[in-house]
């Protein structure tokens, strides 16, 4: 803090420019704010928001413990013992979702889940059981400590990755990825992905299982830390990521007593997957963001999913609740004939790696995928640049070699999203609308205000009144 | 062996560059000494000492020594004097591209390394900026008004709680060390200290202290609701502590309208304690006008008070002058003139009327002596302040040149940083102009200027005066002696 | 309140009219040269030009009087003028017109006009405790990067400054002056800590050693920027880093350490030459303060 009498001055000038340009005549350093009013309606939540004072050092809690949060990936085993799913038991990404509003994805990809749990013989029938609920629910993979990308769909048989961050005695999940293309996640449901999904059980899982045991832990902050020097953002390029874990894994893999076919079969899977590693960069995120939930007063989000139908946010000062509103559809590239027409609305519990600092917050580091989501190089600075500007910090473990190694831009605020308008940007692929499509394409998508501008209000709820005098 | 030595007249390095230098040049090889400095006599006695011939050299000149080799290891060693006093530090511009411009206070205050915040958005945003700014270690001055006064007694709290200094809201001036803040005159260095909850006020303080050749030390703006019983006189009280501990001060000043009785004590207390002279300065009913308390402040800093300049028209008085028509843009100053009016003639209208029963209605029409605060809240909304747009004023001024019941119309003009950069290159022709106007109708039209500004603003003091005086007007620097010119001037003088 | 919809160029600034080629900015002015800046025009001649400083000699009528334009994160010499970035381009030997609130330099083909648009406060050295300063620079090492013969030079200072006559100071300071490289150099360094010193310590002893360095005519012994500077070490006009360094020394509980780092990182060795010159000082004047 300054001597306000003794110290030479350095003014922060927001409002009027003629005073700023006053002071400057005066030969005072000064910058000017880009001021604009915040969200329309906002400004007596925000009020109370920034009134609130616990606000600050909770904020500063939640930073502390988000950069503090490891990951690290202990055991890979099935979801029923992971989490003790019964069979008709689902998770699914995003916010809570009936069958009636589910988005074809999310449904093709529960149909998908249903045919490979052998609750169905058919497509149709496990439609039909599905939208009968007769002895089948479904919940937010985030409600039970995990995340699952695009639809997110996880039932008992299917593998998931588990990571502990010791930091905080946290543990989170994940499923394994499937691949790109045809895939349950983005709602495919033929044989082939069913038949994928049984060797990813019989072959993959304990493969995998095995060389972790054999190992031990794989640090996966580290890599993470590694990757962005690299040119991978997190959630549309993990090629260098998913590389490190092979390698890591490897010698174990080999070692681990498994038929040579079937290891060679796991490394060929493992190493054409160039996302294989997102499954694990998620459940990370989730470990971090974890780390600074549930702080009464806290505006930072912990939270960004989407179910193909909303979008939803957490809010570490108001724990659990959701923030939900329609979710936007993305903009991008389209692969071979599809089209804008063809895309669903947002989806999947990937926007963790935003939530995180990572994806789009990160653009910057991955010009390599400018041009596959439809953007450039400038606009990949810029991007990640403004994300300084919604964030209540930085994390240097996740360095960004272009902006002079300024650590990621970490912890979104809700004060500063309505305060600024700038919503967090997210990298991310785009499914088919229709149930079974799978992929159509990859893109930009921002989430909707309304989820910002109604947090605000529940947090400003949370606000104690102010002191009488 | 060869030795070089050159002198290079009037070439300026800093010590690094030529300890840098020289380092470079002897490790060059076939390099065997090598001086680059400046031709000090000491210097020289060095050159000497190293076997050089010494030039004639002035302690401005840098003077080069190289002792080589051979010509090629000479040759190398010149050009490496010549690269390495050429080189730059490199630009640390931060990757690609130039950054955003950042979107909060709390974003510039961590690029930059702010100390202070002026914050000037509009009021029912402005506390967040506000609190931005002191969630992130700075000082404020909320130049915003409209701010609800629950959010100003919340900043102060705060600042309280972090050692930091609200100033305002609805602060229209401050001067911390020799910078101006929002509406604020050039003033000279020197000892007094002002605590004020009224900008345009301390304005015409600060003003009247510089013309009597009395310096300022700070001016610290508080708003002019800090001394309400709500808000406690919060910052008045810290910025009392600050000037308290502030050696450039000597002398104390507190200038606002009458506080709360039990802030009224507080601040008493306070200055009992404080260790320097403070003249509480209360503006009000049968209270010392601004002027009065420029002379107490000026004999109490040990300076000679000789009264504001002033210059009268050089149209003679020749009508009538029924009523005054006070058109003014700083609301303290047409406060302390309704005041001085009031005292003469009684009742004065206004849209902030010293009595409920004097208010102006919703349309502002002028009745007997009427006074506009243009400044107000709510003339101010969705237009600039009006020292800073002249024309609601111009507008007004010909309005009442056509009303035959004004008889004098009494304005202020207020110079400094912020405010319009030639206000009388607008006023003067338009005070011409309703001269004419009412001169077409029979009528003369006095007016009278109060000009509130330092021989240093922007805008010249003299030229300001010269072409207000020009146009007809008699000018004041004090707005109490401009006050009491208008009622000489009404017909048969003061009741 | 809306933006208002006037140019935003107050007219604190004015430029030369018809004037593109030359540099125009704002400056703010040290409280120490505050009146020759304001006061009537006079002439004077830019005597050094750095990326970060230019400087001016006045011709002052009582004798040349310092003043130098820098950017904002140069040193903050207790004679500038800073401006927002530094000006640029400037050569020694330009003319140079101080006062009427402005510093013209050079012509229209390649000047600068700094508008003096504020002040800021210079404040003199202050040392509380000076007993309890001496102590704590009494055991201080000698200053690491000074060249022993400057080392040597500080010495036979404070021994005159202890017990010498005025021969003896007169020897002591003509020992110093010019002495090293740069701008300032550390011979001059050594004399400005003693005689800020000397300011803020014993008025009488400091006097004398003015006397004497005014006597030596620094001008031809040493840069014009080392000797213009000496006059304001004499008023106990320093860097702030020394400044705050002194009052650090002479307080119970004041970060001496703290300050001492960020004195000894002006400059090359400006900063230890300081220090040596304010330990010589302190050693040799404390006895006899107040």
């Amino acid at each position: 803090m300054s001597d306000l009498l003794r110290d030479e001055p350095r003014v922060v000038s927001a409002g009027v420019d003629l005073f700023a340009a006053a002071l400057a005549a005066q030969a005072v350093p000064v910058t000017t704010v880009d001021w604009r009013p915040p969200v329309a309606g906002t400004e007596d939540d925000l009020a109370r928001v920034l009134a609130d004072p616990r606000r600050p050092a909770a904020n500063e809690q939640a930073l502390a413990a988000m950069l503090a949060a490891g990951a690290d990936l202990v055991d890979v085993r099935p979801a029923g013992e992971v989490l003790g799913l019964q069979p008709g038991q689902f998770l699914h990404a995003g916010p809570p979702i009936t069958w009636e509003r589910a988005s074809g994805p999310l449904r093709g990809a529960l149909i998908g889940a249903a045919l490979f749990e052998g609750l169905a013989a058919t497509p149709s029938a496990a439609e039909a059981l599905l939208a009968s609920g007769d002895g089948v629910e479904w919940a937010p993979c985030h409600d039970r400590g995990g995340v699952g990308p695009m639809a997110g769909v996880v039932s008992p048989s299917m593998w998931l990755f588990e990571l502990v961050d010791d930091a905080g005695g946290r543990t989170a999940w994940c499923s394994l990825n499937e691949g790109l293309g045809t895939v349950l996640r983005y709602g495919a449901y033929g044989p082939p992905v069913i038949d994928r999904l049984r060797w990813m059980s019989s072959v993959l899982g304990p493969l995998l299982q095995a060389a972790v045991r054999r190992r031990g832990r794989v640090d996966v902050k580290g890599i993470v830390a590694q990757m962005v020097q690299m040119g991978d953002e997190g959630h549309n390029r993990n090629r260098a990521g998913t590389l490190m874990l092979l390698r890591d894994l490897l010698p174990s893999l080999v070692d681990s007593g498994a038929p040579s076919a079937q290891v060679a079969a796991v490394a060929e899977f493992v190493g054409g997957n160039d996302h294989f590693f997102l499954n694990l960069v998620m459940p990370a995120g989730k470990l971090q963001t974890a780390a600074a939930a549930d702080l009464p007063g806290c505006s930072v989000v912990t939270t960004m999913a989407r179910n193909g139908t909303d979008f939803g946010i957490q809010v570490s000062g108001t724990g659990r609740q959701w923030f939900t509103a329609p979710a936007n559809t993305p903009a991008g590239l389209y692969l071979g004939a599809y089209g804008p027409d063809d895309a669903n609305p947002d989806i999947g519990d990937s926007a963790i790696t935003e939530t995180m600092g990572l994806g789009g917050f990160a653009m910057a580091a991955a010009p390599a995928i400018v041009r596959f989501v439809g953007g450039s190089v400038p606009d990949a600075l810029a991007t990640s640049r403004l994300m300084y500007e919604i964030t209540v910090g930085e994390n240097p473990a996740y360095a960004i070699p272009i902006l002079e190694f300024r650590g990621a831009p970490t912890g979104i605020d809700v004060t500063l999203v309505t305060r600024t308008g700038v919503l967090p940007q997210i990298n991310t692929g785009i499914a088919g609308r229709i149930a079974g499509t799978g992929q159509v394409g990859a893109g930009l998508v921002q989430p909707p205000m309304e989820c910002f501008t109604s947090a605000l209000s529940a947090l400003a709820a949370t606000a104690p009144p102010p002191a009488l005098e | 062996m060869i030795r070089h030595v050159e002198v290079r007249a009037g070439a300026y390095h800093d010590s690094v560059t030529l300890m840098q230098v020289s380092q470079a040049v002897q490790g060059e090889d076939g390099v065997e000494g090598a001086l680059v400095a400046m031709a000090t006599e000491l210097n020289l006695d060095l050159l000497g000492g190293m076997g050089f011939e010494v030039p004639a050299a002035s302690p401005n000149d840098l003077v080069i020594g190289v002792t080589a080799d051979d010509d090629a290891a000479l040759g190398r060693a010149l050009a490496r004097v010549e690269t390495a006093l050429a080189a730059r530090p490199s630009d640390s511009g931060g990757g690609f591209g130039a950054a955003a411009a950042p979107r909060t206070v709390g974003s510039a205050a961590r690029r930059d390394g702010g100390t202070v915040a002026f914050v000037s958005t509009p009021g029912r945003y402005a506390f967040a900026d506000a609190m931005d700014a002191l969630q992130h270690g700075l000082h404020v001055v909320v130049f915003s008004d409209n701010v609800p006064v629950e959010q100003e007694v919340r900043l102060k709290q705060e600042a309280g709680d972090r050692g930091l200094l609200v100033m305002g809201p609805d602060c229209g001036t401050a001067v911390v060390g020799g910078v101006g803040f929002g509406f604020a005159n050039v003033v000279r260095p020197g000892p007094v200290g002002v605590v004020a909850a009224s900008g345009t006020g301390a304005q015409q303080l600060l003003s009247l202290l510089d013309g009597a050749g009395v310096g300022i030390s700070h001016c610290l703006g508080v708003g002019g609701r800090d001394l309400s019983a709500a808000v406690g006189g919060a910052s008045t009280l810290a910025a009392l502590d600050l000037l308290a501990d502030d050696d450039a001060t000597e002398v104390v000043v507190v200038v606002s309208k009458p506080p709360a009785p039990e802030v009224a004590d507080a601040v008493r207390e306070r200055a009992e304690k404080l260790g320097k002279p403070v003249v509480l300065a209360l503006l009000g009913p049968g209270l010392p006008d601004l002027t009065d308390v420029a002379e107490t402040v000026v004999t109490t800093a040990g300076a000679e008070w000789q009264p504001p300049r002033s210059w009268p028209s050089t149209a003679p008085a020749t009508g009538r002058y029924p009523y005054i028509r006070g058109l003014y843009a700083g609301g303290t100053l047409c406060d302390e003139a309704m005041l001085l009016v009031s005292a003469a003639f009684g009742p004065v209208r206004s849209n902030i009327a010293l009595e409920p029963a004097w208010a102006l209605g919703p349309g502002l029409e002028a009745e007997g002596h009427t006074f506009i605060d243009f400044g107000d809240d709510t003339l101010t909304r969705g237009r600039p302040h009006p020292m800073i747009d002249n024309s609601l004023r111009i507008e007004r001024l010909l309005a009442e040149a056509r009303d035959p019941s004004c008889g004098v119309v009494l304005l202020d003009v207020v110079l400094g940083h912020g405010a319009h950069p030639d206000p009388a290159a607008e006023l003067a022709p338009a005070i011409v102009r309703a001269r004419n106007v009412a001169g077409a109708r029979g009528r003369d039209l006095a007016v009278v200027v109060a000009l509130v500004g330092t021989a240093d603003d922007p805008q010249g003091l003299e030229d300001q005066a010269r072409a207000l005086r020009e146009s007809g007007a008699s000018v004041h620097l004090s707005d109490a002696a401009a006050a009491r010119a208008a009622i000489a001037l009404v017909d048969g003088g003061p009741e | 309140m809306p933006a208002p919809t006037v140019p935003t160029g107050v007219r604190a600034t004015r430029p030369w009219p018809g004037d593109v080629s030359r540099q125009v900015l704002p400056g703010a002015a040290s409280t120490a040269v505050a009146a020759l800046v304001g006061g009537p025009r006079l002439a004077g001649e830019v005597v050094a030009a750095t990326r970060t400083m230019t400087a001016v000699l006045v011709d002052h009528g009582t004798g040349p009087v310092l003043l130098c334009l820098t950017g904002p994160a140069a040193v903050r010499l207790p004679c500038a003028v800073v401006t927002p970035w530094p000006v640029s381009g400037l050569r020694p030997g330009q003319r140079a017109l101080v006062g009427e609130g402005e510093l013209r330099i050079g012509d229209d083909a390649d000047g600068a006009v700094v508008t003096v648009g504020r002040w800021w406060r210079m404040r003199p050295a202050v040392i509380g405790d000076v007993a309890l300063a001496r102590r704590r620079t009494a055991g201080q090492e000698d200053s690491p990067g000074l060249d022993g013969s400057v080392v040597a030079a500080a010495g036979r200072l404070g021994l005159a400054l202890l017990c010498g006559d005025d021969d003896e100071i007169a020897d002591a300071v003509a020992g110093l002056l010019g002495l090293g490289p740069g701008l300032t150099p550390a011979g001059d360094d050594v004399l400005a800590g003693a005689l800020v010193v000397g300011a803020a310590v014993g008025p009488r002893a400091a006097a004398r050693l003015a006397a004497a360095v005014e006597a030596a005519d620094p001008l031809r012994r040493t840069t014009a920027v080392s000797a213009g500077l000496l006059p304001y070490a004499a008023r106990g006009l320093a860097v702030p880093q020394l400044t705050t360094y002194l009052a650090a020394l002479g307080a119970t509980r004041g970060d001496a350490g703290g300050a001492e780092r960020k004195l000894l990182a002006v400059g090359h060795t400006s900063g230890a030459a300081l220090r040596l010159g304010a330990r010589v000082a302190l050693a040799a004047l404390a006895g006899a303060a107040r």
